[in-house]
This record gives structure tokens, C-alpha cells and sequence, in this order.
């Protein structure tokens, strides 16, 4: 080690050796974004599949989606369809803190206590088209939508699908929250999600019924379709789910676009 | 193998384990535990982080004026960690995901800037890069375990298979969510530590 460098040779091995990682990080980054956008995006499709109802491997993600899901675009206030995004890449979860389509939750309204959305949305069909006269299997149309709301620690970020029609659930996945392990982490167990498909979002007045009790459905409860078995040991989490459903499918989230839609007949055309 | 170099590399793993002797790492062995996979990563990213820096550190430390001799050896870490941090959000996507913040915070795991101040800056390079994949040796070897322990008795399962079939899936476990807490992970290496001490009594130290 030289004991006293001038402070010339100081400023010298740290603009070198600043150079030389610079360049090393940079390379690294802009070598793998292609790769990593593309495991975000297979992640992200994973995910709505997940929701429809489809486990399948990473590397038959896209394939599937492709032929099976048709993307739109909506604007929530207005229900109605709008063109994609210039952003090839918009995801509504990203757009809540972009200012070109940030809105600002009105606290009152935050149910799902995430201040921020997205004035637009993604809205993913399944089975839109009857490409497949071939096969015998009758799948039903569904509709994927994200949902996203605070649990406990967390942000839990997750699609649900739904019918068209009846707007019963057919499924829910979480892609993404930090809740306790084995208790609120739950909320991404296979067999807790199992219980979703079928329930009913709005009771016969129109408003959000659904919810996640604390404890188990008890039997006989003439309730049942809108009831959900609560997550032992965490009570937070599962209130979370609820005002998490109770946001999203409310006239401050999705209830405008669901209706206008599926009195227009749910035409696919912006 | 000359016995230096064993000695550089197997040393640390029981007889000076940067965890176990020196008590350092803690906080990521407390957080990445949980899972087996996570574990994985983990200790990969490390010993990588560790070795490289190590090695880079000990060949520039001729030229590395002592006034910033701590900012050089960060830079040359962070640099490593981010290139890591870039290679698992691109190869080992679902892992990195479920590690977060983790993988970052090995800039700041004592360990990698020990070896790399501590060892590194007067050793030659290949003696500091031994040094260095040895320390990342001993920081797995620790993980493993405590990842094993708190895996199998928290989830019920290793590496993700499910072993002690659990309650919720009809099994007859109840897992103990304690082992899934940070707290667990402090108990397990206390125990760790007082079983290698045990072995070892010359670890112990001094009351007064």
C-alpha cells in the first residue's frame, strides 16, 4: 500500500476504476434486459392463465396465452374500450404512479388503501373467439381483470376472473405480496383459492357482497355464495382480500366498464 | 492441493466461520432462510460476491491510496452484487422474485467487505480469491443448515417437496410457524454456534 499517493493518483484510480465497473454494470444490465423483460412478461401472462384456470410451464406460457387470450384496454371511468397504449409494456400496476394515467384514490373511496391507480386498465378475455371448433372441450368465456390491495405487511397483487354474464368468480391468483409466511401468505395456497370459483361478487341489489369471514364458512350459512373461508391466524390479510374485492369491483373500480360492457353484449372492438 | 490453500478454504467452514466465529452476516442469514431455493441463491450470489471482489481487490491493492481505500472496495462489491443481482432476474427469475431486496443487500453483508478490507488488501490475488470462495463456504455451509431446520419444521417441506405432509393438505403436520419468523433463525444459529463451540472449545472465548 503506498502510504501518502498524491491526490492526483487519488482522483486517478477512482475515475478508473469508477470507468471500468460502470462499463461491467452497464454491459450486464443491458445484455440481460431482454431476457428479463421477457420473464416478466411470461410471469405476468402466467399469472392471468393462473386466474383462467391454466398450470402450465413456464415455457408453454405464451403459446397458450396467444391463442387463447385476447387483450383490451379500458378506461375505468368511462367503461368504455379505448386503443393499447403506446407502451407495449403498460401494465396498469406501473401506470397507478405514471402521470400520464395516475388517479389519485379519493381517501373515502380507498378501500383497497392503495392510493393510486391507473385511469386505465388491461382486460383480458379468454376464449373470445371460437377458434377451436376442433376441440370438444367446452371452455367458458371468461373475464381477467387485476386487483390489487393492501393485507397486512403488503401490497397483494393478483388477476380474477370472472363470467361475463353472471359475474360469479371463476378464479383468483396472487402473483405478488409479502404477507406472513403460513398465515397470510396464505392467500396463494391452492386449496384456499379452490374455494373462489363460483362465489358471487354483487348480491341482488347490485352491491359488493363478497367476503372473507374470520374463521371457517359455517354450515347452513344462507350466505354461502358470497362467503369465503377466512385465513387462520390472519384476520388482516383476509379483510385485506375483502375491501381488496370490495374496492375493484365497485363503482370506484371496475362496476362501470362490467356493466356498460355486458349491456353492449361485450363486443371486442374499441 | 497445497495445504495453504486447503487450509484458506476449508478453515472457515468450522474452525473460523465468518457466521459462527465471527457473528457476522446475521441479518441475510435471518431474511433468505425460509426456503431451501432461496437458500440456494443465496449462498451462490455470496460466494460469488465474495470470491470476485476478493480477487479484484487484492490485485489492484498496490494502487488503492488508502484515503479511499473502503469506497474502492464498495465500488468493486456493488459492482459484483448488481451483476449478480442482473443474472438471477434473468436466469433465475422466480427465485430472485421471491429474495427481493436481498440479493442488493449483500453490499452490505460484512462478510464480502471483511474478507475483501481485511484480507484481500494485503494478500496476492490468488491466495485473497481461496480466502474469499472459502469464506463464501463457511456463510453456506451456516445457511444450509438453518435453511434445512426451518424449511422442513415451518413448511414441512425441502427444496420445495413436501416431506411431513401438512394439516392443511390433509396431512397430519402442523407446521410451526415460529420457524417461518426471523426469531427461529436466531435460535437455530445459536444452537449452531454452541454445538461448533462444543466441538471446538478453543472458539470459546474469555469471560473477563
Amino acid at each position: 500500500m503506498a502510504s501518502s499517493p498524491s491526490t492526483l493518483k487519488t482522483f486517478g484510480v477512482a475515475l478508473i476504476l469508477s470507468g471500468v465497473c460502470s462499463v461491467l454494470v452497464t454491459s450486464s444490465v443491458t445484455l440481460l434486459k431482454a431476457r428479463q423483460d421477457q420473464n416478466m412478461l411470461i410471469f405476468k401472462r402466467a399469472n392471468v392463465l393462473k386466474a383462467a384456470g391454466f398450470e402450465v410451464a413456464s415455457d408453454q406460457v405464451n403459446e397458450l396465452f396467444e391463442s387463447r387470450i385476447k387483450l383490451r384496454y379500458f378506461h375505468l371511468k368511462t367503461g368504455q374500450y379505448i386503443d393499447p397504449p403506446d407502451d407495449p409494456q403498460f401494465d396498469s400496476v406501473d401506470a397507478a404512479r405514471d402521470p400520464a394515467y395516475t388517479f389519485s384514490i379519493p381517501p373515502k373511496e380507498d378501500k383497497a388503501r392503495i392510493k393510486r391507480r391507473s385511469q386505465i386498465s388491461e382486460v383480458y378475455f379468454l376464449n373470445t373467439e371460437s377458434e377451436d371448433h376442433t376441440s370438444s372441450q367446452k371452455t367458458q368465456r371468461k373475464i381477467i381483470l387485476p386487483v390489487r390491495g393492501k393485507g397486512l405487511w403488503s401490497t397483494m397483487k393478483g388477476f380474477m376472473a370472472i363470467d361475463p354474464q353472471s359475474f360469479d368468480i371463476l378464479g383468483l391468483s396472487f402473483y405478488s405480496h409479502a404477507e406472513t409466511p403460513g398465515l397470510g401468505g396464505e392467500i396463494d395456497n391452492p386449496k384456499w383459492l379452490a374455494q373462489w370459483p363460483l362465489k358471487k361478487i354483487y348480491n341482488h341489489d347490485g352491491a359488493v357482497a363478497l367476503k372473507v369471514l374470520k374463521g371457517m364458512v359455517p354450515a347452513g350459512d344462507p350466505n354461502k355464495d358470497y362467503h369465503i373461508d377466512g385465513l387462520a391466524g390472519a384476520t388482516l390479510t383476509s379483510v385485506g382480500v375483502t375491501n381488496m374485492v370490495l374496492y375493484w369491483f365497485g363503482e370506484g373500480g371496475y362496476q362501470t366498464f362490467l356493466q356498460k360492457q355486458r349491456q353492449a353484449g361485450w363486443s371486442l372492438s374499441p | 492441493m497445497s495445504t495453504k490453500a486447503k487450509e484458506l478454504l476449508f478453515k472457515p467452514i468450522i474452525a473460523n466461520n465468518p457466521i459462527a466465529l465471527q457473528v457476522l452476516g446475521i441479518c441475510s442469514a435471518l431474511a433468505v432462510t425460509t426456503q431451501m431455493k432461496q437458500v440456494i441463491a443465496m449462498c451462490i450470489a455470496v460466494v460469488f460476491v465474495c470470491t470476485v471482489s476478493s480477487f479484484c481487490v487484492s490485485v489492484i491493492r498496490h494502487h488503492i491510496p488508502n484515503s479511499i481505500r473502503i469506497i474502492v472496495q464498495m465500488v468493486i462489491i456493488a459492482s459484483a452484487v448488481i451483476i449478480v443481482d442482473q443474472f438471477l432476474k434473468a436466469y433465475a427469475f422466480e427465485v430472485a422474485k421471491t429474495m427481493s431486496v436481498f440479493v442488493g443487500l449483500i453490499i452490505t453483508n460484512c462478510i464480502v467487505l471483511g474478507r475483501a478490507g481485511g484480507f484481500a488488501m494485503e494478500n496476492p490475488p490468488l491466495t485473497s480469491l481461496l480466502d474469499g470462495f472459502g469464506n463464501g463456504l463457511g456463510y453456506s455451509f451456516i445457511l444450509i443448515l438453518v435453511g434445512f431446520v426451518r424449511e422442513l419444521f415451518g413448511s414441512g417441506s425441502f427444496y420445495g417437496i413436501q416431506i411431513l405432509p401438512k394439516v392443511t393438505e390433509g396431512g397430519w403436520y402442523t407446521p410451526n410457524g415460529l420457524f417461518l419468523l426471523a426469531p427461529s433463525a436466531f435460535f437455530i444459529i445459536g444452537l449452531i454456534i454452541w454445538a461448533i463451540r462444543a466441538y471446538d472449545p478453543s472458539q470459546i472465548e474469555d469471560s473477563n
